[in-house]
């Protein structure tokens, strides 16, 4: 029997072909989740580490996702040997060592990091830094892809927060730091940008947006790109200057800042939902990227759907802060 | 001679009935809340999973994977009568996109023979 060599979890595994890699790797023994087995459900998405897979087995998938090698193990049928993991598998893959660190408000630190060689990634993805004592946390990449130097994060001070307490305290030039390759699909694809673009940032959500922004006004399209910064008053409006300066030398970048609290001319109060609402005319055939904490943006992202706003348009990071009770927890997203 | 499915996908394709249908859902009172979940993404994943089984398309989902699917939403108080709008809003979906009569009952049987494994009975 013709056989092709599967390489997971450190094991090498010798498949039929004409068999999916679902059944292969069930079969040997591996543990792959799995429910429809039908490629509806997307239980089984993998991540081919080497080859593109099979295009049958990445038919359903978001453009992002195909162009990271993601696909479904149940419509995978091999054809050449593959090295593969599970999607949601972190393996640390990279060092890198910090830079520099410069504060850019009173809760919010700039950590720099020389590129490690091979660090490629696409603009507004993120990466999963490992800590002690097996703590993982996850930061979005605030660096462009073109940056061959550094890459930075946006770190946001969250009390108890165990690794963004380290970054505050402890952390200094010439550390080094484990992380995994970048991932996430809330990120700008070069050749399948979709212009125009809506932008909304909450938080450090800004740090990948601002990325995507400037990554998109690159591209020399002069797509517009509309950009919504929320917060709860005007001193949390973190990296404003930088995005005023944006819109004052960019003529397709338009920033709106929108404070719950507080008043000022140039501010637009009231929740960002509400703002978005009243500019959807104006914003509704936007591909959009949402980023930041996970209760703001899953409302946006309810309303932009029902409002009319394809699902497919909509591309979303929710950060979620882990408590900082627990040892072992859930991913940090920044926050 | 066409199937259901066959059909049903020439009238819209299954990715903008899935849509129409979860921001129905969405907005119903009367079952929002079982669908009120922070990951919309894979919300819509499991919708399609479900409107192409009840389109009579590719699937493989057995009775296990249905009970153990809604198990949590049991304690939230899923009965008969959130099953009956599940099925009403699908119905409304598939007029909207002017598909056959015959084939709305076709799939609100399919969705039918699931009631039991759903609530777990």
């Amino acid at each position: 029997m013709e056989t092709i060599d599967i390489s997971f979890e450190e094991n090498l595994y010798r498949v039929p072909r004409g068999v999916s890699l679902l059944d292969s790797l069930q079969e040997a023994g591996a543990k792959i989740p799995a429910s429809c087995r039908a490629g509806v459900c997307q239980s089984c998405l993998m991540q081919s580490i080497d080859l593109a897979p099979p295009p049958d087995s990445q038919k359903d998938l978001s453009q992002e996702k195909k162009k990271q090698g993601y696909f479904l193990a149940c419509q995978c049928l091999p054809i050449e040997p593959m090295k593969v993991r599970l999607a949601d598998e972190a393996v640390p893959s990279f060092d890198a060592v910090v830079e520099e660190l410069r504060p850019l408000s009173s809760d919010i630190l700039l950590v720099r990091f020389r590129r490690p060689p091979a660090f490629e990634f696409f603009a507004g993805q993120y990466v999963n830094f490992f800590g002690e004592n097996e703590l993982v946390r996850s930061y979005s990449i605030a660096s462009l892809p073109g940056e061959r130097d550094f890459f930075d994060i946006h770190v946001r001070q969250i009390p108890g927060g165990k690794m963004t307490g380290w970054f505050f305290n402890e952390c200094a030039p010439g550390d080094r730091l484990t992380m995994t390759a970048p991932r996430g699909d809330c990120c700008y694809l070069p050749d399948a940008a979709d212009p125009p673009f809506l932008l909304v940032g909450i938080g450090t959500g800004v740090a990948p947006l601002q990325a995507i922004a400037r990554e998109a006004l690159k591209s020399g399209k002069q797509s517009a790109v509309y950009f919504y910064q929320g917060a709860l008053n005007p001193e949390r409006l973190y990296y404003r200057q930088e995005l005023r300066t944006l819109a004052n030398t960019c003529a397709h970048f338009s920033y709106d800042e929108v404070v719950l609290n507080g008043t000022s001319d140039d501010l637009r109060k009231g929740h960002v939902t509400e703002v978005l609402m009243q500019d959807f005319e104006k914003i509704k055939n936007c591909k959009v990227y949402l980023c930041g904490d996970a209760g703001v943006v899953g409302t946006i992202r309810k309303k932009l759907f029902l409002a009319g706003i394809s699902m497919s348009r909509i591309k979303a990071d929710a950060f979620v802060s882990a408590p900082s009770t627990k040892e072992r927890d859930a991913n940090e997203r920044r926050a | 001679m066409t199937t259901l499915f066959e059909r049903i996908s020439s009238k819209a394709t299954v990715d903008n009935l899935v849509e129409s249908f979860y921001r129905k859902v969405l907005t119903d009172e009367r079952i929002s809340r079982f669908f009120d979940d922070a990951d919309m993404e894979r919300q819509m994943v499991k919708q399609k999973a479900f409107l192409t089984m009840a389109f009579g398309g590719p699937n493989e989902y057995t009775g296990k994977d249905m009970r153990l699917g809604h198990a949590h939403l049991l304690e939230l108080g899923l009965n008969d009568s959130h099953v009956d709008a599940v099925i009403e809003l699908l119905g409304k979906t598939l007029r909207e996109h002017e598909v056959a009569e015959s084939d709305i009952a076709q799939v609100a049987g399919i969705a039918e023979s699931v009631r039991n494994d759903v609530l777990s009975r």
